[in-house]
């Protein structure tokens, strides 16, 4: 605790994972809903069948909480790099700067312009033009996660250049930007956004479904979410693999500790892969394991007897946390598995035409699930940038620049009022954005459409 | 190009979004400003009128934060690391107005929403004040124990507040008198509130200058040049005032407001970037290349973006009617 309280470095870790974790919620859901509003737009805008329009407008109210969300919560992270990273700041200026000047400049920037004209032109735009605006604000949205996403992916792999005099001088910029990770992270992080938000809409429109309120409207969205859903969380577990490769090509040190595995396994022997198991650090060994011969290898090298670089083959003072990191992936992992199996579970249930107005709110399991798996697949959003993140220690720059050498000269306490605020901030506006929620779910679309049954109903 | 000559090209494009970021941002937190001061029911209307703008306006900030990155990370590392306190309030503030902004049409009690807007945009004038303020008069040593928080008991950093608080006045008295009726009853109030913020951004930009012209290793003969320049710049902003008066007070101020807000921080830059020529100053950008980079980009990216938000604004002059009043969206027409 007293090397919490005085560790100003530490803190400025904590407030930069605080600032993230509590950020990263808003974007996955700009991101999603961007795209699921500009779906249900298009289908009106082909069809003209007004219900799609009715989607598209509120879900716009949530786009819009989530947006205002994302610009708050935005802004101080972007700032944290000087404020709290001058060191790495500078050391990666000619770089990482552009890259998130860039970032601003064509994501951030389209995304909110082209908003006024998304929310305010409904009646001035014509139809077609207002696709094209919410196609924008779609696009920015994405193009904004790839920056960010090249800027990140350039931490773990940095390439194109070299640091001369404690600043890296690209010699390469198109090297750097599409260096070895961000072909793997880009579409892990991307589906995961899409991944999420399918399941948040599955799950708002689930508790609807349940209470009997605007079930054609809320079936239609959980429909559209559940295949929505099913897609992209099937190809997500392709990008996680093509992930998992890149890791053990790159950082093989994250890859040991993710894994908590320790002996580089020999020639002809295959890696085996830990279920559970709880490793000890000082001991460099795992207890109370259970192992799957030959799985490791598979995933890493997609060879049963590839080689894995164990953790003893690392310097101790370059292994990343070990415990965080093996549970967390664990658990992002058990996540995704688990929401493949609910979507496929809704398809079937679809496919024997039982997600009808009369017999879907009769599917409670079902959709008691779907409302669980909304919190959680932020939770599996969460553990996979602690995996990332974590497993990169002690790097910042990895292999380049210890994180240790990375940060502002600032006394601890000044850390821990601005980590104080920020966690009340934090705990503050979710708490918002939940009753605003929960308000506009009350509240329902604006259709001509009733509730199915009396107010009574115990819909509140 | 030389490197030298990007580091200019890059020295006025970033005083040219700090320009974008105090001029455009300064409208909205006026107008939140200003819905305190007046009866509770015509603060909805003030609020209403800067619903569509604000996210975009706020964004020149965050654009202004990656550029200064992108162009001049020394600068920025610097900067943001030595004033540490002043920037998370800088921040907390603008959370509370935007927070304020957006959600009190869903919240139980608007009023203290729109309280909440009105004091968390005067604050985050008031600190931003205070830490361009610091920025002119000299920012503190790296690691200091109240990490800028000791600009507030300093009164040197006052002018450079008021001067932001005018801009606000200016702008947000501009936009009002642009955005209600020739009937309404806070037009007077609008015209005041403009005019003063005029004449303080005049008196204070000129007060900065010569506070940077005292501060900062300028030599003799550069100054000569400087209070040429800056009559020159008091010259002109003196007769676009007093054209925009000749106008009809509605619907033409603004630019105006904007254009001396705009020579009045041109004028700081000015001298800032005189100050800037010293030897080792080139230390302080990216390299060549880095900003090489960066131009082309922006040159691509930048124009449509600035030329959108012109067209943003012109929609806006001309809908009719405040979304506020549906929770943030229109009725749709639809293709029916």
């Amino acid at each position: 605790m007293e090397h919490l309280l005085t560790d100003h470095i530490l803190l400025s870790r904590i407030q930069f994972a605080l600032t993230t974790m509590f950020h990263i919620i808003w974007p996955a859901l700009t991101i999603g809903l961007s795209l699921f509003i500009f779906a249900a737009e298009l289908a009106w805008v082909k069809t003209g069948n007004v219900v799609w329009r009715d989607q598209a407008r509120f879900w716009t109210k949530f786009f819009l909480l989530a947006f205002a969300m994302g610009i708050v919560s935005g802004v101080p992270l972007e700032f944290q790099f000087g404020t709290n990273w001058s060191r790495f700041s500078t050391a990666s200026g000619n770089f990482l700067g552009q890259i998130l000047s860039v970032e601003t400049m064509s994501g951030f920037m389209l995304e909110s312009i082209f908003l006024y004209f998304m929310v305010a032109g409904w009646k001035r735009l014509s139809p077609g033009l207002h696709l094209f605006s919410t196609g924008m604000v779609a696009l920015g949205a994405s193009v904004s996660a790839f920056w960010i996403m090249v800027a990140n992916s350039w931490m773990q792999t940095p390439t194109g250049g070299h640091m001369a005099g404690g600043v890296y001088q690209v010699t390469d910029r198109l090297a750097a930007i599409f260096n070895p990770d961000i072909f793997a992270s880009f579409p892990h992080m991307w589906l995961a956004c899409l991944t999420s938000t399918a399941f948040i809409i599955c799950g708002v429109s689930a508790w609807h479904i349940l209470r009997h309120r605007h079930s054609e409207f809320y079936l239609r969205a959980f429909k559209a979410g559940v295949a929505a859903a099913l897609f992209f969380a099937l190809l997500q577990a392709f990008t996680g693999d093509l992930s998992g490769r890149t890791v053990a090509q790159n950082q093989p040190a994250k890859l040991a500790a993710t894994e908590a595995y320790w002996e580089t396994n020999k020639p002809g022997e295959g890696a085996a892969w830990s279920l559970f198991a709880w490793p000890d650090a000082e001991a460099e060994r795992n207890y109370v394991e259970l192992r799957i011969p030959f799985l490791l290898s598979l995933l890493a090298t997609h060879d049963p007897f590839g080689r894995v670089t164990g953790l003893k083959e690392i310097p101790k003072d370059e292994r990343p946390p070990i415990t965080l990191i093996f549970y967390s992936f664990r658990i992002m992992v058990f996540t995704g598995t688990l929401m493949i199996i609910v979507a496929l579970w809704a398809v079937w249930t679809w496919y024997k035409g039982r997600l009808t107005p009369i017999h879907a709110a009769r599917q409670r399991k079902l959709m008691k699930f779907f409302i669980w798996l909304a919190p959680f697949s932020i939770i599996a959003i969460w553990t996979g940038w602690i995996m990332r993140e974590v497993g990169r220690q002690p790097w910042i720059m990895y292999g380049l620049l210890r994180t240790d050498d990375a940060s502002s000269p600032l006394t601890a306490g000044a850390v821990s009022i601005s980590l104080g605020y920020f966690a009340l901030a934090a705990v503050f506006f979710i708490t918002l954005f939940c009753v605003f929620s929960v308000r506009i779910m009350r509240k329902g679309p604006d259709t001509d459409e009733s509730s199915d049954e009396p107010e009574s109903g115990g819909a509140s | 190009m030389s490197h030298t000559t990007l580091i200019d090209l890059w020295f006025v494009l970033t005083a040219a979004l700090l320009f974008l970021h105090i001029g455009l941002g300064s409208i909205d937190l006026g107008v939140c400003s200003l819905s305190l001061i007046v009866p509770d029911k015509d603060s909805e209307t003030l609020l209403g009128s800067i619903d569509t703008i604000w996210h975009s306006n706020q964004t020149w900030l965050v654009v202004l934060g990656g550029t200064l990155f992108g162009a001049f990370p020394v600068i920025y590392s610097e900067v943001l690391s030595r004033l540490y306190g002043l920037v998370f309030v800088f921040l907390a503030m603008l959370a509370v107005r935007g927070i304020g902004l957006e959600y009190r049409h869903h919240a139980a009690n608007p009023r203290r929403a729109r309280i909440f807007a009105g004091c968390g945009a005067f604050a985050a004038i008031v600190t931003e004040g205070l830490i361009l303020g610091t920025l002119v008069t000299g920012a503190p040593a790296p690691g200091s124990r109240l990490a800028g928080l000791s600009a507030v008991v300093r009164p040197e950093v006052l002018p450079v507040v008021l001067f932001l608080v005018f801009t606000a006045l200016l702008t947000g008295g501009a936009w009002l008198l642009k955005e209600l009726d020739d009937a309404h009853p806070l037009r007077p109030m609008a015209r005041r509130s403009m005019i003063a913020g005029a004449v303080g951004v005049l008196v204070f930009a000129m007060y900065i200058c010569r506070q940077m012209l005292a501060t900062w290793p300028i030599g003799a003969a550069e100054l000569h040049g400087m209070y040429l320049s800056l009559a020159a710049v008091a010259v002109a902003a003196l007769v676009l005032l007093t054209v925009s008066m000749q106008k009809s007070w509605r619907g033409s101020q603004l630019p105006w407001a904007l254009v001396l807000v705009g020579v009045g921080l041109a004028a700081c830059a000015g001298t800032a970037r005189v100050a800037m020529q010293a030897p080792g100053a080139a230390s302080l950008a990216a390299s060549r290349d880095a900003l090489l980079f960066l131009t082309w980009t922006s040159t691509v990216l930048l124009p449509p973006l600035v030329a959108f938000q012109i067209f943003q604004y012109r929609q806006q002059r001309r809908g009719a009617g405040s979304p506020a009043e549906t929770g943030g969206q229109e009725t749709s027409a639809g293709p029916e």
